[in-house]
């Protein structure tokens, strides 16, 4: 059965009828597996406040011994050594020592300095406060400045380890999650400087991530790759909202309550990465972080992957043969998509190739005379 | 004493009497009294030499003496009378002997007395003559040879021979023959001899073809590289590059009564077609067929004219020669870079000559040529018994359409005149003014009911613009008529069905001779129907929506407009019975000819010239400025690759995103659900969706085959959502598998179609109109506005009129209570989208004025958009919605009211939001 369908355009600045190019075609577009939004706003994805950490070097720690407690003794007014005078006290990271008063409450590291001897204390040292500490270990186990790691799917915030700039295969090491604990499965003394990228969960903060990368943005005006329908809404916190109860099929009230509350502004999403910046830090504890959104699925991004020459037989052909963050991404077919959401870019020396150069002024042609 | 009878020198020779052969018999006869004698009867006889002795009574010439007179004394006197020979011996040469006696009637009797054997020749002589079977000339040189036995000759045309004879001088004359004047066509000359006894030849008749007028209307196109008729050299190929190719294919166009050969000559290499005069044709007319040459010159950095000879003969002899000319240019200038950048709206090439002032001159790419244009389709008449009236190379005949009067014939259908003149309309096609509408131009029932006699065309637009079709006549029975019904046909009744025929393998392009290309239906289930129409007169009716078009009482009327349609594909169908006499759809509008002054191989950095308006290349220095790639980079998607055409000199890395393998995806990854790159598609065009496995090419043409596993089109297990632009596979579940079970593993799936890029604001879902201004006031001041507005497009891309439509604004969300607020919202699952400021601050002071054309000015002022909200506002369109169509509205948001100073008694601050309703009612008409 026909029916009218009636659809409104809001018309660009200086349009005309014979100018009308709202409809366009698109060829051997490539479809991509999605995973539909949550129809209600309570179902929408909890996301995950976190901060992220770029680049981190790693100490060492003799974690197996684990955390040694013991009373502080006087050495002078100021500084002050636990029992038997340790000279491998860690100091820095979230592992350095805690220091407790005789209460057993915790004094505030602002007040004295942590060294691998001792504490330090910028005033009178407290009567009978004891100290908890790690000891500096082999080179096999580091921790970092920070714990409480992120340890979910989104390959965009999971971390990674380097050992002299170079990704470490997770195959070499353990990893304990809470504790951000990176324990190398061989016993070598001579490692090179082990950095990491990792984000860490800080339920206060600006940034919120989801456990998907890839969700389908809202349409641009006058161009194209997005979905009105299937883009992004966030909620932060929660919200009653009058004129939504409903009725049940016999007549009943249905008392909707509270949901996520929908912000429509004040943030940026990522959609590549599938996170979002809020330009004010939320505290996720008060006010849940929410978005319902559609994300591609069965693909992964991969950034700034290194590939390697394979073949010179007249081109020089590129590709991946080992990736640690990206095992699933050798031998794997791309998607044929260059989007600014989806985007695909090729650097040589970190620079985007090809690179336009340009003739200028001229270039005087000559004449070709033979094949 | 009785008297005594002798006759004396008995001899015979062979004679002729009045023009006919005869046997002289002459002897003396002696008679003692000198009296006369007779023969005696049937004592006159013959003996043939090959049977002697026995004698056969001859026949005496009707004209011959048969009383002789005698003497008596010597041997007598001498007498002579005529044998009949042809009576006796006809079509005989022997040697026979005579005898007779003599009777003086007196009872005296000669003995009888034999000549000698003498011949007899009664055969016919044999000539023949020779005339060519065509002529060019009045004037004939006639070889005649006399084959056997004759000595003279008669020539003549006509009906009555000549009367005197002339002579054989020889075995084989030329004899000169000059043909009567007057029309040219088939001569019959005749010949006729005879011998020296006037044995006479039968009548021997010779035709020959008398044409004395060259072949006229000789055409030829030099069809090149590039299919201009004005340079070649280089062959463009599919990737850009150049390639030298002196090749060129000629095309003939000649008329003439007969068979016409042609000799091509001047600068073309040799070859077996080259100086030598090939039989070209055995109908009328040459239509554009072609022979291929190649032009004298090098294959590289060659800039000349090149001159052809095209002779045209007839077989007659005439003999009308064409000169063409074409500039052979193989000059590729090169670039010290290849790799150059792709131009596009951002970004062209400069190219630049130095000109006679030794400054340096752009070289525009192309100039449109003024007064120069051609069409994409010519007009379409149906049936083809319907004409205006066309001159031999199926042109309109302006000078036979003028004879008309305006007035149709049985054969042509009357164009209008005035003053004498033909009438034109803007874009140069001449009108049809009168339909032979009496059933004597009627066209065939159940045509196109059978797959391989579709009665179709295909009209080709290849840069997609908007275009309309324009009927001037339209005449086709509506009723249905059956059965046998058309089976093939969408719709009962004679209707003629506009399809879209963009999708690839929907059509297939053939390249003639000359250049230009035409298409077939390639496969009939990729058309997709856009209208169907059918009835005569101004009862023209569009089928899918079952609403009569706006036609005049000729069934003149335009489809809407058509957007994005490379091509197009009209099929006529008919059924059983029942009578129309057709349509007639107007060319296509005039397009714009170009003329390209130079091609660029923007991979190896070659430039080809061709300057307007010669085609030649330049003498001196050409300079372009241009933007390179440094490296070319191919991405091999399927094995995750990239190439490089120059080694990079650093490290190489990239971003992209890559399918997981079957093995790394979780359950939660699996979906049945797919996304396009965009949404909002057109409505009444359906995507083609193609599967393609890793590492195959894209087939569009063959069907998606789960169990084969090869490319083609996704046909079935899916629904597409247009609006939200996602398609979903079916799930295996209901047909035995599991729920993923259609969708493709390890395959690509992609697609074409057609997409809005406007903002959409409304399609039976939410959109959000921003108007100009981003801040108004309520008051009138000149810091801030008191209005704004913001111009829309409307579209009704379903398949029903919308009747009596109106848009309405109106509050978001609803008052159930009627207490003038909002209590409840319009979706409990966005309980946020809900009304945001006053009515009066929000729609009451918003209307719309709608035009079916785009004509508002640039900016309302305030005045016209107090007027729009006092005249429009909860108004009626005012006219009805086709399907397919489009109209404008223009949306005035006026704080300050209809009176300029209305302005709301409480306003609020922040965003407003309120709703727009488009109503109206629709009819659907249902096979």
């Amino acid at each position: 059965m026909g029916a009218p369908k009636i659809k409104i355009y809001q018309l660009p600045r200086g349009y005309s009828e014979s100018g009308d190019n709202d409809i366009r075609e698109s060829i051997n577009d490539e479809l991509l597996p999605v995973i539909d939004k949550p129809l209600l706003p309570e179902d929408s994805y909890l996301l995950t406040g976190v901060a992220v950490v770029e680049e981190d070097t790693g100490i060492n720690i003799d974690f197996s011994v684990g955390k040694i407690s013991s009373l502080l003794y006087d050495d002078n007014q100021q500084f002050q050594r636990p029992e038997g005078s340790p000279s491998n006290i860690l100091s820095d990271g979230c592992y350095s020592p805690i220091v407790y008063n005789s209460l057993s409450e915790i004094i505030s590291s602002s007040t004295y300095q942590a060294t691998p001897s001792g504490i330090l204390f910028a005033g009178i040292p407290p009567s009978g406060a004891f100290i908890e500490y790690y000891k500096t270990g082999e080179n096999t186990n580091f921790v970092f400045t920070n714990k409480d790691w992120y340890d979910g799917i989104n390959p965009s915030f999971k971390h990674y380890i380097t050992e002299d700039d170079v990704i470490v295969d997770k195959e070499d090491y353990n990893f304990i999650a809470p504790s951000g604990v990176i324990i190398f499965n061989e016993d070598n003394p001579d490692r090179g400087v082990i950095k990491s990228y990792y984000s860490y969960l800080k339920s206060e903060s600006n940034l919120f991530i989801s456990e998907h990368e890839n969700w389908v943005p809202q349409n641009i005006e006058g161009g194209s790759s997005g979905h009105l329908y299937m883009a992004p809404d966030v909620f932060v916190g929660e919200k009653d909202y009058s004129g939504d109860d409903t009725e049940d099929g016999s007549g009943n009230l249905i008392i909707q309550g509270s949901i996520p509350q929908f912000v429509e502004s004040g943030y940026q999403i990522d959609f590549r990465k599938g996170s979002i910046y809020f330009s004010e830090e939320i505290d996720s504890v008060e006010n849940p972080v929410r978005a319902s959104y559609s994300h591609i699925s069965c693909v992964e991004n991969v950034t700034n992957q290194q590939l390697s020459l394979i073949s010179s037989d007249g081109v020089f052909k590129y590709k991946c043969i080992n990736d640690p963050r990206h095992p699933g991404s050798i031998n794997s077919r791309w998607v044929n998509k260059d989007t600014i959401y989806i985007p695909i870019n090729i650097y040589n020396d970190g620079e985007l190739c090809p690179q336009t150069v340009t003739v200028n002024p001229y270039d005087t042609l000559t004449i070709k005379t033979e094949a | 004493m009785s008297d005594t009878i002798s006759v004396n020198s008995l001899s015979g020779v062979m004679s002729y009497l009045n023009s006919a052969p005869v046997a002289n018999v002459n002897f003396y006869l002696y008679h003692s009294s000198g009296r006369s004698c007779t023969i005696v009867p049937n004592s006159f006889q013959y003996s043939l030499q090959s049977n002697p002795g026995v004698w056969i009574n001859g026949t005496i010439h009707s004209q011959s003496e048969t009383v002789f007179l005698s003497y008596s004394s010597g041997n007598g006197r001498s007498n002579t009378f005529y044998w009949n020979v042809l009576a006796d011996l006809p079509i005989t040469n022997t040697s026979v002997q005579i005898r007779f006696n003599l009777d003086d009637g007196n009872g005296v009797y000669s003995d009888y007395v034999n000549t000698d054997y003498f011949n007899i020749k009664t055969t016919l002589p044999v000539s023949t003559l020779s005339v060519s079977q065509y002529s060019n000339v009045y004037s004939l040189s006639i070889p005649v040879e006399n084959t056997v036995d004759a000595t003279y000759y008669k020539i003549w045309e006509g009906v009555t021979a000549p009367s005197s004879w002339t002579q054989f001088t020889s075995g084989q004359e030329l004899i000169s023959f000059v043909l009567a004047i007057g029309s040219e066509g088939t001569r019959t000359i005749k010949l006729q001899t005879r011998d020296n006894y006037y044995n006479l030849s039968t009548i021997n008749s010779y035709q020959t073809f008398l044409h004395t007028v060259n072949p006229s209307d000789c055409n030829v196109n030099i069809i090149g590289t590039t299919y201009s008729d004005i340079y070649t050299g280089i062959m463009i190929n599919s990737d850009n590059s150049m390639t030298p190719n002196r090749e060129i294919s000629l095309e003939f166009y000649a008329d003439d009564l007969l068979d016409i050969d042609i000799k091509i000559s001047g600068d073309v290499e040799s070859s077996e077609y080259v100086d030598v005069w090939i039989p070209y044709r055995t109908s009328n007319i040459i239509n554009f067929n072609s022979l291929n040459f190649y032009l004298v010159g090098t294959d590289y950095n060659f800039d000349q004219d090149r001159d052809i000879t095209i002779s045209f003969r007839d077989s007659a002899g005439n003999i009308t020669n064409v000169v063409k000319t074409i500039r052979l240019n193989t000059k590729i200038f090169n670039c010290s870079n290849r790799l150059l950048r792709e131009p596009s709206s951002e970004y062209d090439h400069q190219v630049m000559k130095i000109n006679t002032l030794g400054q340096p001159e752009i070289v525009v790419k192309t100039q449109t040529l003024e007064n120069t244009y051609t069409r994409l389709w010519d007009d379409i008449f149906y049936p083809t018994t319907h004409s205006y009236p066309l001159n031999v190379y199926g042109e309109f005949d302006e000078a036979t359409a003028k004879t008309m009067n305006g007035v149709s014939n049985a054969d042509y259908d009357a164009v209008q005149l005035s003053s004498g003149n033909v009438v034109y309309d803007e874009e140069g096609r001449p009108k049809t003014v009168d339909w032979t509408n009496d059933g004597s131009k009627n066209y065939s029932n159940l045509e196109s009911s059978y797959s391989s006699g579709l009665k179709y065309w295909i009209l080709s637009n290849p840069s997609a613009a908007e275009i309309k079709l324009n009927f001037e006549f339209f005449y086709l029975n509506a009723n249905s008529y059956g059965p046998p019904y058309n089976n093939l046909s969408p719709y009962y009744g004679d209707c003629l069905v506009l399809y879209d025929a963009s999708a690839e393998g929907a059509t297939r392009e053939i390249i003639l001779n000359n250049g230009e290309k035409t298409y077939e239906i390639l496969d009939s289930t990729k058309l997709v129907e856009i209208y169907a129409y059918t009835g005569s007169g101004n009862q023209v009716m569009e089928l899918s929506s079952g609403y009569l078009v706006s036609a005049d009482t000729y069934g003149a009327f335009s489809t809407p407009t058509i957007s994005g349609k490379e091509k197009l594909c009209l099929i006529f169908y008919s059924d059983a019975a029942g009578t129309g006499s057709g349509f007639k759809l107007k060319s296509s509008e005039k397009q714009d000819i170009t003329f390209k002054n130079y091609d660029i191989d923007e991979k190896n950095g070659e430039l080809w010239l061709h300057t307007y308006p010669d085609g030649i290349s330049y003498e001196n220095d050409i300079r372009m400025i241009y933007d390179y790639y440094d490296t070319e980079v191919d991405i091999g998607y399927d094995d995750g690759s990239v190439s490089f055409s120059i080694m990079p000199s650093g490290v190489i890395s990239a971003d992209y995103t890559y399918y997981k393998k079957q093995e790394d995806i979780t359950e939660e990854e699996r979906t049945r659900m797919f996304i396009l790159g965009n949404d909002d598609l057109v409505d009444y065009y359906d995507p083609n969706i193609f599967i393609t496995p890793s590492g195959e090419m894209i087939d569009k043409v063959s069907t998606w085959d789960f169990s084969s596993f090869e490319s083609g089109k996704l046909v079935s297990n899916f629904s597409i959502d247009k609006d939200r632009g996602v398609l979903e596979f079916y799930s295996g579940v209901g047909y035995g598998f599991d729920e993923f079970y259609f969708v493709p593993i390890d395959c690509r799936v992609t697609s074409d179609y057609n997409y809005h890029t406007y903002k959409r604001l409304s399609n039976d879902g939410y959109g959000s109109l921003s108007f100009r201004d981003s801040t108004i006031v309520a008051d009138n001041t000149t810091v801030y506005p008191d209005y704004t507005w913001n111009d829309v497009k409307i579209v009704n891309e379903g398949n029903a009129i919308l009747e009596g439509g109106q848009i309405t604004f109106t509050m978001r969300g609803y008052d159930t209570n009627s207490d003038g607020t909002i209590d409840q919202v319009l979706d409990v699952n966005r309980p946020w989208d809900i009304q945001e400021g006053t009515p009066d601050e929000t729609y009451n002071k918003v209307a719309m004025e709608v035009r079916s054309n785009y004509t508002f000015s640039l900016k309302p002022t305030r005045t016209e958009a107090r007027t729009i909200l006092s005249n429009w506002k909860n108004q009626p369109f005012g006219f009805d919605v086709s399907p397919r169509s489009r109209f404008y509205g223009r949306v005035c948001y006026v704080l300050c009211g209809t009176s300029g100073n209305d302005y709301p008694s409480a306003t609020s601050v922040g965003s407003k939001t309120f709703s727009s309703e488009i109503s109206g009612k629709f009819y659907s008409i249902d096979q």
